[in-house]
């Protein structure tokens, strides 16, 4: 339940910045917001008011195949997010090509797949994502921190 | 009227247009078979790469995409028992006992038959509906749109998954992101706190791929296994599986063809009503075919009929839920959302102004869907067997895939590093949600409608005055928004009551 709490909490944020900048916008830019602001707040106070009442765990469902999903524990969870959320300063530093290969090629070989795996997946990938976006789309990737300055 | 029908054929008969078409069906295949990635994750992860086409080429692949994913996940529903989408969960009842009894290819080839021809069906009562719905929507003006709009997002928000005030909480915060950065009705930057990344609001791409794509990598990262348990069915000795039993799993389809109108009508009626998911669809359809069939003991033990009820269903709702879609700007069900947010991303905004003035895309979407379930069931007909091992691929090699996806569709729409942050939010935010049963999708149908409902609102204020919500078609729309609200508070006060009476306990 805490964390359910604790979720409902942090939603209301979202009315007290709308609350906070009241006295800097004119009536017609606040109007809108601070309704649903409102709205969002009585919600949210409710919900917080009816959860102790919940007798038992809602169970998550996944949203493609309808099933029960396994509740995972903060611990159980610290090591994947971590992988997920490296990537972030990988791509600021490193840029999107070079991230794209290193990323995949770390990931795959220390998830104990097999070399060939770990170097033509990434290689393969790298290409179709230069191919499909750079050529084809004409995105610009960011080049990364590092090559900016060589 | 009648140029509406030839511009948008007219739209799909160019060379580049028809290769991602092609595109959109096989990707809409494989991510289809992938358990866990069918339907709104795979549209989620398909929206950057639309971000730079031309509209109507951008929606049309989306769509071709979407209207198949179903299709896909059909054969791993089958072969693998493990649904690919949530709208094969009923095929599986009587599709893996089909192929565990050795009539795997009979069971593919009714499910594929089915899929195609109710995908046309929706196709052909969407076609139709068009003309009629068309002079109701140009009586629409500005209050009517701002109650429709409403009423829309009160609707996903209370009939989708999970409590109604959760629901609600979804779409009022949906509506409030929407308003961080430039208000265009007064033209001055809002909640940006001086920094440029929020100067002009939040990207709906990374949102979305934050909400949806990254809590799913989060579990193929934590779990690394591959989702299909049974062991991959051996392909026989010929290359196609165009075999005699599937050749009777086609005719099954036409001998059934009451069955297989049943079922497509109720998929489309489910899927014109607005928020209703696509599980409810399947799962009507088979109700009724075990209801009304002669050999209902044989349901759930490897019967025909229960294979093409759902798979009838499940492509015909398609149709279905875009009428509401394209002609009211409410989407049917929760990959409408999506394809809703792509609308907004191309420019074009769904709703009565698009069936004015967009007639031709409307009816290339038309074509698009008839097309791609054609084309989807013969590829997989032809295919069935080669494509489902694609379920066998191991969650350690697709996670990384999945997230270079996000970083890339994340950054492309504004080549911005700081919507990569944004979308790590929104990831651990949507993570939050789907963990405690909060409806996501109401609050991407809220992001997206929240800036358009600001803007019919100070036009409605402007033009009618506070009054405005009196005018006929809006004070029906306003009653219906009331009606949707009150109806499960009523509804749970009244069973409390009546379980009270009769001496149950009833806590929820």
């Amino acid at each position: 339940m805490k964390g359910r709490i604790g979720f409902l909490i942090f939603l209301l944020i979202f009315p007290a910045i709308v609350y906070f900048h009241l006295p800097k916008y004119s009536f017609e830019v606040n109007l809108w917001p601070t309704v649903m602001g409102t709205v969002l707040l009585v919600l949210v106070v409710a919900q917080i008011f009816k959860e102790p009442r919940l007798k038992s765990e809602e169970q998550c469902i996944s949203i493609d195949t309808g099933k029960a999903m396994e509740q995972r524990t903060f611990r159980q969870l610290i090591v994947p997010a971590l992988w997920i959320i490296v990537t972030f300063p990988m791509v600021y530093i490193l840029g999107f090509t070079v991230t794209i290969f290193l990323y995949s090629f770390l990931y795959i070989r220390l998830h104990k797949q097999s070399w060939i795996a770990s170097i033509v997946i990434p290689a393969v990938t790298t290409g179709v994502v230069y191919f499909i976006f750079i050529m084809t789309l004409k995105f610009r990737l960011y080049e990364g921190l590092l090559f900016r300055f060589m | 009227m009648l140029e509406g029908i030839y511009d948008g054929f007219l739209l799909l008969m160019n060379a580049n247009t028809i290769m991602f078409i092609i595109v959109g069906v096989i990707a809409g295949l494989i991510i289809g078979i992938i358990p866990g990635l069918g339907g709104v994750i795979g549209l989620v992860l398909m929206l950057p790469f639309v971000y730079k086409m031309d509209p109507a080429t951008g929606l049309i692949f989306l769509l071709a995409f979407h209207a198949v994913t179903c299709t896909g996940g059909s054969i791993t529903a089958i072969l693998l028992d493990v649904p690919g989408t949530l709208s094969n969960a009923a095929t599986l009842i009587d599709g893996f006992p089909m192929s565990q009894k050795g009539e795997g290819d009979r069971a593919i080839g009714a499910a594929l038959t089915s899929s195609m021809l109710g995908g046309i069906f929706g196709g052909v009562v969407l076609a139709v509906l068009i003309p009629l719905i068309r002079p109701i929507v140009l009586l629409f003006g500005s209050p009517e749109i701002f109650m429709m709009m409403l009423f829309g997002i009160s609707f996903i928000a209370v009939l989708g998954r999970g409590s109604q005030i959760k629901g609600l909480i979804s779409g009022s915060m949906g509506i409030l992101l929407a308003f961080f950065g430039y208000a265009t009705i007064a033209g001055v930057p809002r909640y940006s706190f001086g920094t440029l990344s929020l100067y002009d609001g939040f990207e709906l791409i990374p949102i979305v791929l934050g909400l949806f794509a990254l809590p799913e990598v989060l579990d193929l990262v934590t779990t690394g296994g591959t989702f299909a348990k049974v062991p991959p069915p051996a392909v026989k000795g010929k290359r196609f599986s165009l075999t005699a039993g599937t050749i009777q799993g086609i005719g099954d389809v036409f001998r059934h063809w009451m069955l297989f109108l049943r079922s497509s009508v109720i998929g489309t009626i489910i899927g014109i009503i607005p928020g209703v998911g696509g599980e409810t669809a399947v799962y009507v359809a088979y109700g009724q075919a075990k209801q009304a069939s002669k050999c209902k003991d044989e349901f759930g033990k490897g019967c025909i009929e229960g294979v093409i009820a759902p798979e009838s269903a499940n492509n015909a709702k398609e149709g279905g839920s875009l009428m509401p879609t394209l002609g009211f700007g409410i989407p049917g069900s929760t990959g409408m959302a999506i394809l809703l947010g792509a609308f907004f991303i191309m420019g074009l905004e769904p709703g009565p102004l698009f069936l004015r003035e967009h007639i031709d895309i409307v009816w290339s979407l038309v074509y698009t869907l008839i097309g791609a379930n054609i084309l989807g069931a013969l590829i997989c007909i032809v295919f069935a067997k080669q494509l489902s091992k694609v379920s066998f691929v191991r969650g350690h090699i697709l996670a990384p895939l999945i997230l270079i996806c996000c970083l890339i569709g994340a950054y492309a729409p504004t080549n911005s590093i700081m919507d990569l942050m944004w979308m790590f939010v929104f990831g651990v935010i949507g993570y939050a949600m789907r963990r405690y049963n909060y409806n996501r999708p109401a609050l991407v149908l809220g992001f997206v409608l929240g800036p358009e409902v600001e803007r019919y609102l100070h036009l409605s204020l402007k033009a009618y005055g506070p009054l405005f919500f009196l005018k006929p078609i809006a004070l029906i729309l306003l009653i219906l928004f009331i009606v949707v609200l009150a109806y499960n508070p009523i509804k749970q006060a009244w069973n409390r009551r009546r379980m009270t009476k009769g001496g149950l306990g009833y806590e929820r």
